[in-house]
């Protein structure tokens, strides 16, 4: 299945042309990463050419929030194909704030801080596409967050119907 | 953000001049749109039971509902005015049109939007981890600060309406 299909069939970037999504299918290679795979512990600092940024494709990942022995660290969130991770480092600082773990085996995109850098540059409006997407996950991020904490104190029967 | 952006983006805006009392936005229902106060007052305020608690209170240049502008969906509380109060709606229809329009004023807005909720994320987060110990509190809600690019964008409508 190529990328683009992938890309597509996430329904990711809803704002994007054809055209600009077969532009992204060249930046951002797809890859396969097997269930256990260590993307980065919370507290590692953050590599320029290293993927600061992905975009799971297929498959699951698990987001703890400390450090020391990873068995005994409650899973945060499992994120699911569509969603993005690494965004608060890639934006805010150069060490990771929580581990993140293939929870399956992992199909999924990434780019480094000087890809983006440069494709804003080469290409302003696909970068600001991807921007839109960061923004857009980052809101989604923040909203399942509250809904924690409004869960936590109100009790899981106050959960709202959806 | 250069002149032209902040002028288009002050275009593809709406003002609306609101009554005391009135509801901006439902806890609950759909919301897709972030509201900017341009002059008085609006009142945060979510269910606790049967009653209503008041989480912020936003002046001039401070605004609600970025999470919705950027991710159209249900309203995590409930917005009243509170006084007569002047508000810019900037809705996700309107922002999807000044990323075609103005990619590079965009990028910059966005920027600022995602580096926004990046710091949200992590204090709640933070928030979250600390009370894990001794029980669940809410994190007391950050005060929006008049940021440089709202300060622009009624710098540039005040200056538009000037000229006019």
């Amino acid at each position: 299945m190529s990328n683009t299909i992938l890309f597509a069939k996430r329904g990711f970037f809803g704002v994007l042309t054809p055209g600009e999504m077969s532009r992204l299918e060249k930046l951002l290679p797809v890859k396969e990463y097997r269930k256990g795979h260590v993307f980065w512990k919370a507290g590692s600092k953050l590599r320029e050419d290293s993927p600061a940024v992905f975009i799971i494709m297929e498959g699951q990942v698990s987001v703890a929030s400390e450090v020391s022995d990873i068995t005994q660290v409650p899973v945060a969130r499992t994120l699911n194909a569509g969603e993005m991770f690494g965004l608060v480092t890639f934006l805010q600082s150069e060490v990771h704030t929580a581990t993140c773990r293939a929870a399956t085996k992992v199909m999924a995109a990434s780019i480094t801080r000087a890809e983006f850098e440069s494709l804003r540059s080469k290409d302003l409006p696909l970068g600001t596409a991807l921007m839109f997407a960061m923004a857009r996950q980052l809101a989604r991020d923040v909203r399942a967050c509250n809904q924690r904490l409004v869960d936590a104190i109100r009790g899981p029967a106050a959960k709202p119907a959806r | 953000m250069d002149d032209e952006s902040s002028r288009h983006l002050g275009y593809l805006m709406c003002l609306f001049e609101l009554k005391h009392g009135e509801r901006l936005i439902k806890e609950g229902l759909h919301s897709a749109s972030m509201y900017i106060v341009y002059s008085g007052c609006l009142r945060i305020s979510t269910a606790a039971g049967k009653s209503q608690v008041r989480l912020a209170e936003l002046k001039e240049g401070e605004w609600v509902g970025e999470i919705a502008l950027l991710d159209p969906g249900p309203a995590s509380a409930s917005v009243h005015v509170h006084g007569e109060t002047t508000v810019l709606e900037f809705s996700h229809q309107a922002l999807q049109q000044f990323i075609h329009d103005r990619p590079s004023g965009a990028l910059c807005l966005l920027n600022a939007l995602a580096l926004r909720l990046a710091s949200r994320l992590n204090q709640t987060s933070e928030g979250m981890v600390q009370s894990s110990d001794s029980g669940l509190h809410l994190v007391k809600p950050t005060r929006e600060t008049k940021a440089g690019l709202v300060t622009t964008m009624l710098r540039m409508l005040h200056r538009d309406k000037e000229g006019q």
